[in-house]
C-alpha cells in the first residue's frame, strides 16, 4: 500500500480559473469537496463519505461551513488522474504538510487533501468570532500529506519571522498556521474613523507563521451585486 | 538522549514552517532536522515568548538568530520542565509558570464566551418582553372586543386539530350547552363574548379557551368528569381567561415569539408567523393569569347558584392522575401551579364566596352524557 502523501499534484491554466491535477498511483486515496470534481481516469472509484464519523461530520458542516460528505477518490485497479476545481473563481496553493504545525482555514478554503491530513472544527474566542469575519468556528487542518487551499482571486502567501507583525483585513483572509497568534482590533483608531475608512475590523497577526490572503473580498462582491439585483415591489 | 518534537522557521520566516527535534544537550539546546544537528543555542542565549492561539506554544528565539533557523516552537510539558533547569533562574521561573498563562488565556476564552452568550440571551429576553408587552398593551387599549369577535370568526378552525365537533343535536353538547347557558346568564358584565361552543369527539382530558369567546369541550373531559358541576366549573374558567382578556394576550405573546424566533432562524417571511398563531396547543398563560381565572370561575359558579366543591373535585381527580409527575420542582419549571396549590386556594375562596342558595343541575342526566362520551 503506497503512502498517500507521494500523489503528484499539478496546478494547471493558473490564474483566475485554475484547476488541480492530482496524478494517483494504485491504492491512493484523495479527499475534495463535494462537487469539486471536474473529470478523472474511469478507473478511479468515487464515493461520499463522512470523515471523522457522523457527529464530526455533522460538526464540521454546521461550523466551518464544509461539506457533510467529503468525495473520497480512490485509484483501486491501477493509476489515474483527478481534476478538481474550486467554486469561485480563485486560485489555488498546494501546502505541504509535515506534521510539525496544524492551519487553520476560513469557510469554503479547503479544496481538497490527501489521506493523512484531517478536518475539525476549532472553536475562535470572542473577539475572534465577532469579527474577524472568520465566525466562532473556523477548519483546524492537521496531520501529514497535501492540502490544496482555495481562495477568491488571487492568493498570496506572506511568511513571518518570529514576533513580526502583519495586518490582513479580515474578509481576505484563507488560512493561517497555528504557530500564529492573531487578534482583532479596529482598523483605524477610532471607532468612527474605523468604520467611515471602510474597513471597520481588521486581524493583526505575530508571527512566526504564515498567513494566507485572498486578493478578492467575497463578502465586497455579494455587496457590489446586492446593488443591481432587482428588488420587489 | 530524549527528543522532543517542535517546529522550526527560518529568521525571516521564509520557507514556512519544518519539522525539527529539540534535544536537551550539556550547555545548549540542539536542534536536529533529518536526523542532523543543524543548530546549537547557548541555553543562557535563549529568549522565551508565547506564541500561536492563546499563547499555548512556547516560542524559543536565540539571542543572535542563526542561519537557517530564526525560532522554533514547541509545545511539550515535558520538555518545558526539563529546560527550566538548565537555564538562567528567572527564565526557569518563566517557564514553569508558562502553562498557567496558557490556562488562564483559555479560561478567559471560555468565560467572555459565556457571558456574552448569557447577556445576549438576556437582553434578547428583555427585547422580547418589553415589544410584547408594549404590543399587549397596545392591543387590549385599541382592539375592541367586538373587533376581536370579528377578527376571530375569520381565523382557520384551529380546534380541528382535535377532531370534528359533535352536531348541536348530541346529548352532550346539549347538556354541556346547558352548562355554559347557565354560566353565560351569570355573567352581567360580558361585554360581549359570545360563547359559541364545540365538543370534540376526543380521548383527551381538556377544555380551551379561543380568541373571540370560542369555548372547546374533548368528550374526553366528560367522560372523567362525575357531575356537570364539575363541568361547569372548568367551563367557568375557561370563561373567565376570555372575559379577562388572557387569550388575545396570548396571541400577542405567540405572535410576539413566532416573529423572534423568526428572525433568529431567518425563516424569512414573517407574514408566515401569523399562521396558526391560534394554535390551541400554542396559546398559554402565565402563572397569575391561571390564578386569576380559578378565582373569577368560581365567582362565576357562586353567581350561577352552583357549588364550588366539584370543581375542586375536579382538581383533586387531575391530582390524582398526574400524582406521579408532580414534584417539589414543578412549580418552578412551569409557569402553572400545581393542583395541589389550586385546590387550597379554591378551597379558601370556597369559604369566602358563600352561595345564597345552591341550585345543581336537575335536567341533566349526567350518566347518559358520560357513557355517550366514550
Amino acid at each position: 500500500m503506497p503512502s498517500s502523501d507521494i500523489i503528484k499534484f499539478k496546478v494547471l491554466f493558473s490564474g483566475e480559473f485554475p484547476v488541480v491535477h492530482a496524478d494517483l498511483q494504485q491504492g491512493h486515496t484523495l479527499y475534495a469537496e463535494s462537487g469539486s470534481l471536474v473529470s478523472m481516469s474511469p478507473n478511479i472509484d468515487i464515493r461520499g463519505q463522512m470523515r471523522g464519523g457522523l457527529g464530526q461530520s455533522f460538526l464540521r458542516k454546521l461550523l466551518t461551513g464544509e461539506t457533510f460528505f467529503f468525495e473520497k477518490l480512490t485509484a483501486e485497479n491501477g493509476p489515474g488522474e483527478v481534476i478538481l476545481a474550486p467554486a469561485p473563481p480563485g486560485e489555488v496553493e498546494l501546502v505541504e504538510m509535515d506534521g510539525s504545525v496544524d492551519y487553520m482555514v476560513q469557510k469554503g478554503g479547503f479544496l481538497a487533501a490527501t489521506e493523512g491530513v484531517v478536518l475539525s472544527p476549532k472553536m475562535q474566542n470572542l473577539s475572534q468570532g465577532l469579527f474577524s469575519g472568520a465566525g466562532f468556528f473556523v477548519a483546524r487542518i492537521a496531520g501529514k500529506g497535501t492540502m490544496v487551499l482555495t481562495s477568491y482571486g488571487a492568493i498570496r502567501k506572506h511568511e513571518l519571522a518570529a514576533k513580526e507583525e502583519y495586518v490582513v483585513s479580515n474578509h481576505h483572509l484563507v488560512a493561517w498556521t497555528a504557530s500564529t497568534a492573531y487578534q482583532t482590533r479596529l482598523a483605524a483608531k477610532g471607532l468612527i474613523t474605523s468604520f467611515t475608512s471602510g474597513q471597520g475590523f481588521v486581524c493583526l497577526f505575530k508571527g512566526p507563521g504564515t498567513v494566507y490572503t485572498q486578493s478578492r473580498s467575497p463578502q465586497a462582491l455579494a455587496t457590489w451585486l446586492s446593488r443591481y439585483m432587482p428588488r420587489r415591489g | 538522549m530524549l527528543e522532543y518534537p517542535a517546529t522550526a522557521f527560518s529568521p525571516d520566516g521564509s520557507g514556512g514552517p519544518k519539522a525539527c527535534r529539540l534535544k536537551l544537550g550539556p550547555r545548549a539546546l540542539q536542534i536536529l532536522q533529518n536526523d542532523q544537528t543543524t543548530a546549537e543555542w547557548e541555553y543562557r542565549s535563549l529568549e522565551f515568548d508565547h506564541a500561536g492561539e492563546n499563547g499555548k506554544l512556547l516560542l524559543i528565539t536565540p539571542a543572535k538568530a542563526g542561519k537557517s533557523i530564526g525560532s522554533i516552537t514547541v509545545n511539550n510539558t515535558e520538555f518545558r520542565m526539563a529546560l527550566s533547569v538548565r537555564v538562567p533562574a528567572e527564565q526557569g521561573d518563566y517557564l514553569l509558570h508558562f502553562g498557567d498563562r496558557f490556562q488562564a488565556n483559555v479560561w478567559r476564552k471560555w468565560r467572555n464566551l459565556i457571558l456574552a452568550g448569557l447577556l445576549t440571551a438576556l437582553f434578547c429576553w428583555g427585547v422580547y418582553w418589553g415589544v410584547t408587552a408594549g404590543a399587549t398593551a397596545w392591543v387590549l387599549k385599541h382592539f375592541s372586543v367586538k373587533q376581536e369577535v370579528e377578527w376571530s370568526a375569520k381565523l382557520p378552525p384551529s380546534w380541528a386539530q382535535f377532531g370534528d365537533p359533535l352536531p348541536e343535536s348530541d346529548p352532550s353538547t346539549q347538556a354541556v350547552q346547558a352548562i355554559l347557558d347557565r354560566l353565560k346568564a351569570a355573567i352581567p358584565d360580558n361585554p360581549g363574548y359570545p360563547f359559541k361552543l364545540y365538543v370534540i369527539k376526543n380521548k383527551e382530558m381538556n377544555a380551551m379557551a379561543l380568541p373571540g369567546g370560542t369555548v372547546v369541550v374533548l368528550t374526553g373531559l366528560l367522560e372523567q368528569a362525575d357531575s356537570p358541576e364539575e363541568v361547569a366549573g372548568v367551563l367557568g374558567h375557561e370563561m373567565t381567561h376570555v372575559l379577562k382578556r388572557h387569550v388575545i394576550q396570548a396571541v400577542v405573546h405567540n405572535l410576539g415569539w413566532r416573529i423572534w424566533v423568526g428572525l433568529f432562524l431567518g425563516s424569512g417571511d414573517l407574514s408566515k408567523a401569523a399562521d396558526g398563531m391560534g394554535q390551541l396547543g400554542e396559546l398559554s398563560f402565565s402563572r397569575a393569569q391561571e390564578e386569576a381565572a380559578d378565582q373569577g370561575g368560581a365567582e362565576i359558579l357562586s353567581r350561577a347558584h352552583l357549588p364550588i366543591e366539584p370543581f375542586i373535585g375536579f382538581f383533586k381527580k387531575l391530582q390524582s392522575q398526574t400524582e406521579t409527575a408532580d414534584s417539589p420542582f414543578k412549580n418552578f419549571i412551569s409557569d402553572h401551579p400545581s393542583n395541589a396549590e389550586r385546590m387550597e386556594k379554591l378551597e379558601a375562596l370556597a369559604k369566602k364566596l358563600e352561595p345564597p342558595k345552591e341550585e345543581p343541575f336537575t335536567n341533566i342526566d349526567w350518566a347518559s352524557v358520560k357513557a355517550g362520551a366514550k
